[in-house]
Parts: C-alpha cells; sequence; structure tokens
C-alpha cells in the first residue's frame, strides 16, 4: 500500500514533467533497486569469470548504478529472447551490447554507445582462400542464432546470391559466440560471422587458430537497450556515457577491455524510423 | 498467429521433419544394439558382462543433455566434420542401446530356464534357438516397453536444439528470433510434440493390450 | 594421464553448480510428491468431475519434453500474461515437480491396484480406520514394491534438472559450461560434470537397492 502510494507520488512529481510517464524509473527510484539482464558470453565486454560477470559493461555498469544512487541485481539471460523478455517487463534494462540496426530501434530505445565495433568474417588460421566476401560462396558459416550478426550473415547470403554467387552451402546457428569459435576450431564450419571484438578475443585466446579474412559492412554501434518509454533512465544512463565520454575516462575502460579506443558519437548513431526519436 | 503459420509453418514443419528422422533413424540402431548388449548383461563370462554392464550404468546415470553435449564436443576435438543430425542420431541411438539393455535383460530373465534347454533339446542351435523360441516370448513385454522408451527418447531429442541440431526446438528458436513471437511459436511446437508423442504412446498401449493375451 | 588431472582440477570449479542442481531437484521431489498425492486421489476419486481433469493433466505432462514445458513457462506466460520478472529458479522447480507429480501419481496408483483388495476390506473388518488401515497395512507392503519406481522417478528427475541451464540457472551444466568458455576447451569440464551427475545419480541407485532390501516384507517382525 506504502509502496504503491510512493510510486503514485513519484510518478506525479517526475512524470509532470516528461511527455510520457517513465514508470520504470519511478519504480527504481522507489525500490532502489535497478533490474538488468546480461548475455555474459560476449568478451571482452561482458563475460564471466570465476563465477562472476567481468568486463568493459560490469565497469560501466557501476558508473550507472552510482549515478542513480540505486542498487543493481544483475541476470545472466541467453541473447535469444533477452529483448523480448524487456518488452515482457522481466527487468529495467538491458545491459549487455546491442548492436543498433533498423529493426531493433523501431521496438527499442537505445542508449548512446559506448563502443564500435565492426562485422569480420574469421577463418582458420591456415585458410588462404577466403579473402574477400565472395569467397564464402559454398561454404558452411557459423554465426549466433538471434544475433545481430545472423541478420548480418543472412544479408550477406542474400547479396551474394542475387550477385549470382549462389551463397553459402549452409548457415549454421549456433547457441552463443564461443560455440562458433569452437565449430571454427574443430572444422564443423568454413567460416563464422562475428563482431571485431569477439574475433580479438578468440585470436587471443587460441594463438595461431584463426585469422581475420575481411571486414564487412559499416561500423557496428554497440549500445544498451531500454523500453521506449522509460525516457527517464534512457536519460539517466546517456548522462553517465557522456560525463564519461567528455572525462576522457570511456576510452581508458574501451583501452583497458578493448584494447583500442573506438568512437563513441554523441548523437546521430539512431537509424531512421527509430521509435524514440518520435 | 495465422500469418505467424504462414510465413514459417514451412521452417517449422522442418524441424518436426527433422526430429523424426533423428529420433526414428536413432532408435532403431540402438534397439538392435540395446537387445545385444542385453545378451551380453546376462552373460556368464565377466569380459562381456563387465563392460556391458558399464556402458549400460553410464549412460542411465548420466543426462541426455550431457550425453549429447559431450558427444559433439568430442567429435569437435576430433576435427571431425559431421553433419549435426547425424551425431544427434548417434546421441539418441547411444542413449537407447542402453535403456533398451534393460528393458530387454528384464524380459530375459522371465523366461523360464527350461525353455532355453528345450529348444536345445529339440536340436536348435543359438540364432535359430533365439528366433523361434525365445523372441516370441521376449515380444510382449519388449515391444510395449520399447515403443514406450521411443517416446522418452522422442521428448529428450529437444535437448539437441541446445546444441544446435536442426529440430523441432530449434527451429522453433530460430523463428522466435526473427519474429519475437515467444508464446504463439511455444505453443504451436508445443502442440506438434504433443501430437507426436501422444501418438508413439497410444501405439504403446495398443501393442500393450494387443499382446497382453500372450504374456 | 595429464587430461585426467585436469579434469580432477575441475571438479571442485563445479560444485557450486552441484550445489545448485541438489537444492533444485530436492525442492522439485518434495513439490512432485506433494502434487502427486491429490493427483492421485483424483485419479482414484471414481468421479468424472475429478477424474477427468487429472488425466487431462497426466496426459499433456506425458506428451511434452519438458524442455518445452520450461519454455513456456519462462519465456511465453511472461509475456502473454504481462508479468513481472520471473524467477528462473522456480520456474524451473515448478516445473520439474508438476512433470515428476504426473509420472509419479501412475506409478503410485499400479503399486495400489497391485495390493491384495481383500487386505484393505479386511482391516476395515478388524475395526481399524481407513487412515490405520493405509498407514498400518497398506504403506508398509505396497512400499517396497513401489520404491525401485519411485526412485527412477526422481533419477529422471535428476537427470532432467539441466533444463534450467537453458533458463539461465547456473546449475551444474551451466557451471560447466561457463568454465568451458573461460579454458577455450569444452571437453574436460562437460567430462567433469558428467562425472559428478553419475555419482549422484549412482549413488541414488545404491541408496534405493539398499533400502529395498531393507523394506523387505520379510524383514518385519510381524
Amino acid at each position: 500500500m506504502l509502496r504503491t502510494i510512493l510510486t503514485v507520488t513519484l510518478f506525479l512529481l517526475f512524470g509532470a514533467n516528461a511527455a510520457s510517464a517513465d514508470e520504470t524509473m519511478a519504480r527504481i527510484k522507489s525500490s532502489g533497486k535497478i533490474t538488468v539482464a546480461t548475455e555474459a558470453a560476449f568478451k571482452p565486454f561482458e563475460y564471466v569469470e570465476d563465477g562472476k560477470i567481468v568486463g568493459f559493461g560490469s565497469d560501466l555498469l557501476r558508473e550507472v548504478v552510482s549515478d542513480l544512487g540505486v542498487k543493481v541485481e544483475q541476470l545472466d539471460l541467453p541473447f535469444q529472447g533477452i529483448l523480448a523478455g524487456l518488452a515482457a517487463g522481466q527487468y529495467d534494462m538491458v545491459a549487455t551490447s546491442v548492436a543498433i540496426n533498423p529493426q531493433r530501434a523501431k521496438t527499442y530505445a537505445y542508449t548512446r554507445p559506448f563502443a564500435t565495433i565492426s562485422n569480420v568474417i574469421m577463418v582458420p588460421a591456415d585458410d588462404a582462400k577466403v579473402t574477400s566476401v565472395s569467397g564464402l560462396n559454398g561454404l558452411v558459416v557459423g554465426s549466433q542464432l538471434g544475433s545481430s550478426t545472423e541478420t548480418i550473415a543472412r544479408k550477406i547470403n542474400d547479396e551474394l546470391k542475387a550477385a549470382g554467387g549462389g551463397g553459402f552451402a549452409n548457415l549454421r546457428l549456433y547457441q552463443t559466440f564461443p560455440d562458433t569459435a569452437f565449430a571454427l576450431r574443430s572444422g564443423q564450419v568454413d567460416a563464422i560471422i562475428i563482431g571485431s571484438t569477439t574475433a580479438g578475443e578468440f585470436m587471443t585466446a587460441s594463438p595461431d587458430t584463426f585469422r581475420v579474412a575481411a571486414h564487412y559492412g559499416d561500423p557496428v554501434y554497440l549500445s544498451w537497450v531500454v523500453r521506449p518509454d522509460a525516457t527517464d533512465l534512457l536519460k539517466s544512463v546517456n548522462a553517465t556515457i557522456t560525463r564519461l565520454a567528455d572525462s576522457g575516462k570511456l576510452y581508458e575502460m574501451q583501452k583497458k577491455w578493448v584494447g583500442i579506443e573506438s568512437e563513441s558519437p554523441a548523437d546521430g548513431y539512431l537509424p531512421e524510423g527509430a521509435i524514440q526519436l518520435q | 498467429m495465422i500469418e505467424l503459420i504462414s510465413q514459417y509453418g514451412d521452417q517449422i514443419l522442418w524441424g518436426l521433419a527433422g526430429t523424426i528422422l533423428i529420433v526414428g533413424g536413432g532408435f532403431i540402431p540402438g534397439a538392435l544394439v540395446g537387445t545385444a548388449l542385453a545378451f551380453g548383461l546376462v552373460s556368464r563370462r565377466r569380459l562381456l558382462r563387465g563392460p556391458a554392464r558399464g556402458f549400460v550404468e553410464l549412460i542411465r546415470n548420466t543426462p541426455f543433455l550431457i550425453q549429447a553435449m559431450l558427444l559433439f564436443a568430442a567429435f569437435g576435438v576430433m576435427r571431425l566434420r559431421i553433419d549435426p543430425m547425424l551425431v544427434g542420431g548417434a546421441v539418441v541411438a547411444i542413449y537407447t542401446s542402453a535403456y533398451m539393455a534393460e528393458i530387454v535383460r528384464g524380459a530375459l530373465k522371465s523366461i523360464p530356464a527350461g525353455q532355453w534347454d528345450a529348444a536345445s533339446a529339440l536340436g536348435l542351435r543359438s540364432l535359430r534357438r533365439f528366433r523361434l523360441v525365445i523372441f516370441p516370448q521376449l515380444l510382449p513385454f519388449v515391444l510395449p516397453a520399447g515403443v514406450n522408451l521411443l517416446g522418452t527418447v522422442a521428448k529428450e531429442s529437444a535437448f539437441l536444439s541446445a546444441v544446435s541440431v536442426a529440430e523441432l526446438t530449434f527451429a522453433g528458436q530460430v523463428v522466435i528470433a526473427q519474429t519475437f513471437k515467444v508464446f504463439e511459436v511455444w505453443a504451436i511446437v508445443g502442440t506438434l510434440y504433443l501430437v507426436l508423442i501422444l501418438t508413439i504412446l497410444a501405439a504403446a498401449r495398443r501393442l500393450e493390450r494387443g499382446l497382453a493375451w500372450h504374456a | 594421464m595429464d587430461y585426467l588431472i585436469e579434469i580432477g582440477e575441475i571438479v571442485p570449479l563445479l560444485l557450486d553448480g552441484l550445489l545448485v542442481t541438489l537444492s533444485i531437484c530436492a525442492v522439485a521431489t518434495g513439490g512432485a510428491f506433494a502434487l502427486a498425492i491429490p493427483l492421485l486421489a483424483a485419479r482414484r476419486s471414481g468421479r468424472a468431475w475429478l477424474n477427468r481433469p487429472a488425466i487431462v493433466y497426466i496426459t499433456l505432462i506425458r506428451g511434452l519434453p519438458i524442455l518445452i514445458l520450461v519454455f513456456l513457462f519462462y519465456f511465453g506466460l511472461p509475456a502473454l500474461l504481462g508479468l513481472g520478472r520471473v524467477s528462473a529458479f522456480w520456474v524451473g522447480v515448478v516445473a520439474l515437480a508438476m512433470n515428476g507429480a504426473a509420472f509419479l501419481s501412475e506409478v503410485l496408483r499400479g503399486a495400489i491396484a497391485r495390493l491384495a483388495v481383500g487386505q484393505g476390506e479386511a482391516a476395515l473388518a478388524l475395526g481399524l480406520s481407513r487412515f490405520q488401515t493405509w498407514r498400518l497395512v497398506l504403506i508398509p507392503q505396497f512400499l517396497p514394491i513401489a520404491l525401485p519406481a519411485l526412485a527412477g522417478e526422481v533419477g529422471f528427475l535428476i537427470k532432467a534438472s539441466p533444463v534450467l541451464s537453458l533458463i539461465t540457472v547456473v546449475d551444474l551444466t551451466r557451471r560447466s559450461q561457463q568454465v568451458a568458455m573461460q579454458t577455450f576447451d569444452p571437453l574436460a569440464p562437460l567430462i567433469a560434470a558428467a562425472f559428478l551427475y553419475f555419482v549422484l545419480l549412482w549413488s541414488l541407485a545404491a541408496l534405493s537397492r539398499r533400502l529395498e532390501v531393507h523394506l523387505e516384507p520379510g524383514a518385519h517382525a510381524l
């Protein structure tokens, strides 16, 4: 009862400003806790080490949560369904690296990107045949189920077929990115399409096993995701990222975890038709 | 829901076909191997009994999912490129063989010792003796239990989605990744499994009743 | 040999996952037994309005892979009903319990049916109450009969528990996958996990065999 009164009061106090009501933020503030979902299988941004979730994302989460002044509960969920869970209200934010693409932007709101990566094609180190995207014709290609790279892989396949090349021999989808690396290493697939940072991780973990054959497409922005109506939460998270970018701390974090700095655009990162622009 | 079915229905049906293929294609060799294993289990020679018992205990005391992941990892380590459907079928076959071995062993125990001796006395040697005398007596017990096992295995096969085998559950996950229609897809997939498995189980019950007067 | 040592070193890393698996199975087994009793009563009640829903429930559970049941409860229902967050642990436990209850009630029903009908009537004739009949006459007789099948069902529950790893509960299976991602070796952690599952299940089977002997009707001084 008290909680309801509190929530309604905060709603009225804070909601009066916003054009749309942000009950998410109101609930977070009143309960003193934010619940986020992470897929801890994407080194170096979020992964599990000795039973704890660590990585670039964890450092960033710490900053965001301290700016919010609340406690955090972090769930480790599979990527497949993580956005659907957000829409269903199972948690407040998806604090896992999600690539910005037009399809997702129609339903979900993205924070300011905190890093930029590209899509790469990775092959075994001793493979000299694949030097460009067109080299994938007739090969068995792997990617992660439900990820943006799956969409990219399908796109490449369609482009190859349209160009008369015949496309992939087969597109194999795996439950996690590390599964794709195991598959490539054991010869189950000829090539995998993954993010550049993931490729870097695999090459570090298993030297002389893989090589990057080619890049594909435009740079990919990585952000976190909230529901479109959680405008106050979005503002707060963006403010944190901006603070870190302006002070240079964001780029230090990038160097620490990813090894190289990358862009964190302040604006212009949302595709056309993004729901949060409306 | 309707547009979901019309646009993605074929992907899901392909998944169902995959499940039927893997389960059927794995169960039959598994059942045959299991029957042979059963004879090893009851053998008086420890050299046969020991490994047979070890294998059966290993499979019956570990989860199906772990067995599936192990087999895939093993093939991966050996750098063998094998079609995931074949590996899935192999997992099913291995699982089936161990459980079938126990079923047949139980049935063998129930055959009076005199049967074996009488058959030998009539001049029948091992394989013919098995085919003409023992096998018909095993059937009333083994057949219903075996078909029940088929139903169980069909249910376990859903776990193969976790190792990316192109069966029904995996097809459901692929469609969900493209449509985000979580409940609808699982409702459809669940219904398909229900139809498949209840049909198998109904056949088992029919067999049980039909063969009852033999026992 | 080195590989065996490697596997041995992984086992301690998996122990917290084993603990989670054990707690899942313990709670789910309790839930399964608790659910099985009313289910059994409904099945034996002879009244259609109790019997029919029970049959429908048991049929549904028998026909659905537990994986689909769990995915429906964890991913599907919250989306449909607009629920907030659901605990993966409890969704898994409830699914395992519901699954176990259906099979347990059928096992118990079969065991009870095999009891001599006369026993119950004779006990009543001797003046024992319904409750006393069950406690003193019927249960001690059908328990040894039912025990192996009951232990078998608990075993199946444990073998089904890895389903929770697929909805992110950090049980033994998921823990082994985490270690695999960390060490970039998929095989050794799996062998270690398989070993732990084997020890758990084999001990259960051995315990059941020991209890069966102990509970033999002849063992009691009647």
